[in-house]
């Protein structure tokens, strides 16, 4: 006669439920799922995957714990400060449950590694914490075909949506066609987020993955739900395909690789920004235009090398009339001069080489002093 | 017929820009009278990236307003 295994005690809770069963188990126990960033939303998101048994978790985080991800990253401690995410995780995940594959990948998300890391998984969360990551791992997800399961938060709400799955198949851009410029929507780091916030959302995240890999329920395929910690208001609203977005993802992995999502999203490119000794060496040479993009009245008041006065509020209607060989901006810490910059760049003017004072004038020393 | 407000949930950063997650504004007819509506109220609106969604859908393109309709105004988030 035939005897039946018995429920594994780790799952019992969950397989004694009615629709999930033992082959619910057996479904998470041969599923492959990648989540992107163990900061506030994979960390949750990561726990209770492991804690529910599903076989195989990818965890691709390039950044070490930081004292201020504490209060949200629940995974870490304070004695694994400065050691890198994915590797805490991964290790305090095996303890949780050894039944689970972990594999860690400490490195950066990139277009010229991210479609060979995501095809190696069934699906993919996006707990990551930036623009340039979402748009690149949203346009992965629709050229490799996989689920997408999105989460974000910011301050004191938070979105949740599943795209690419299902018949009719959707995607981050049917909403928001292009990523935003810089310094328009902020990020964590700059607008706060309330700690149990992005605790609610990975862990929803955690909730709609295995609802997509057991079938059960009414995953938000389609559609995405917002929430709000302060008023417990929630809303959703329903996804549908746009001509737009499906013109905006790259057409192949050629394409793909070749995008440079960092440009898209607005962020300035490192490349722009110089430090003190090269700024130093080029002010007051030939050829060279020196601007200070603060607006009138701030100080300190430089006199110590030639510049013109060109606040960033007056600048954008300016930039054509800019002529010289090099532009080199400068302002009070660096941000405004670098946002100038950008802008210049993006005109594609008569000026070949720009730049922007990495730091400010705060920071600045003469090179005499220096 | 219609000449009662409309009630809209703003969302995110764009209730710092408003004010309140509860907008009222007095009736328009279609989502791009509303969007113009709000840029002339707010004008910093014009600056950041949002969705209209009139009753559960994004306004992608011009959509009728009735007097009972669910208006939202949502941001993209990028945090994690």
């Amino acid at each position: 006669m035939p005897v039946s295994n018995p429920i594994p005690e780790r799952y019992h809770r969950q397989v004694i439920l009615k629709g999930f069963g033992e082959e619910g188990q057996n479904k998470l126990s041969t599923a492959r799922v990648l989540v992107i960033g163990a900061g506030g939303l994979g960390c949750p998101a990561l726990l209770y995957l492991a804690a529910a048994g599903v076989g195989h978790l990818g965890i691709i985080d390039h950044d070490e714990v930081a004292l201020s991800n504490l209060h949200r990253q629940v995974l870490y401690d304070t004695t694994d400060i400065g050691q890198p995410k994915a590797e805490r995780a991964a290790l305090k995940l095996a303890r949780l449950n050894n039944e689970v594959g972990i594999i860690p990948y400490v490195m950066r998300l990139q277009p010229a590694n991210c479609l060979e890391i995501l095809s190696g998984y069934d699906i993919i969360i996006d707990g990551s914490d930036n623009f340039s990551t979402r748009y690149m791992v949203n346009d992965a997800c629709v050229l490799l075909n996989k689920p997408l399961v999105y989460g974000a938060v910011s301050q004191y709400e938070g979105q949740v949506s599943i795209f690419n799955s299902g018949e009719i198949r959707t995607n981050y851009r049917d909403l928001f066609p292009h990523p935003p410029a810089a310094g328009e929507v902020m990020n964590c780091a700059e607008a706060g987020v309330l700690g149990v916030l992005p605790g609610i959302i990975g862990t929803m995240q955690a909730s709609e993955t295995i609802k997509l890999i057991t079938g059960i329920g009414e995953p938000l395929v389609n559609r995405l739900y917002t929430f709000n910690a302060l008023s417990n208001l929630s809303y959703e609203i329903l996804v549908s395909r746009t001509d737009l977005s499906a013109s905006l993802i790259p057409a192949d992995t050629y394409q793909f690789e070749q995008t440079n999502y960092d440009w898209l999203c607005g962020m300035p490119s490192g490349s722009l920004e110089i430090g003190l000794r090269q700024f130093n060496n080029m002010a007051g040479k030939a050829g060279i235009l020196v601007i200070d993009v603060r607006e009138n009245g701030e100080t300190p008041l430089v006199q110590e090398f030639p510049h013109i006065q060109l606040p960033l509020s007056l600048l954008r209607e300016n930039l054509a009339d800019l002529n010289a060989e090099t532009v080199v901006f400068f302002c009070q810490s660096g941000k405004r001069s670098l946002q100038a910059a950008q802008w210049l760049k993006d005109i594609q003017g008569p000026v070949k080489n720009i730049y922007s004072l990495q730091g400010g004038i705060l920071n600045w020393r003469s090179p005499i002093t220096e | 017929m219609n000449n009662t407000d409309i009630h809209i949930m703003v969302f995110g950063q764009l209730a710092e820009i408003t004010g309140t997650a509860n907008l009222r504004l007095p009736f328009v007819a279609d989502s791009d009278l509303l969007k113009a509506a709000l840029l002339a109220q707010f004008p910093a609106m014009g600056k950041v990236n949002f969705i209209i969604a009139v009753d559960k859908k994004p306004a992608t393109k011009n959509v009728t307003i009735s007097s009972e309709s669910v208006i939202a105004l949502l941001p993209p988030f990028s945090g994690g």
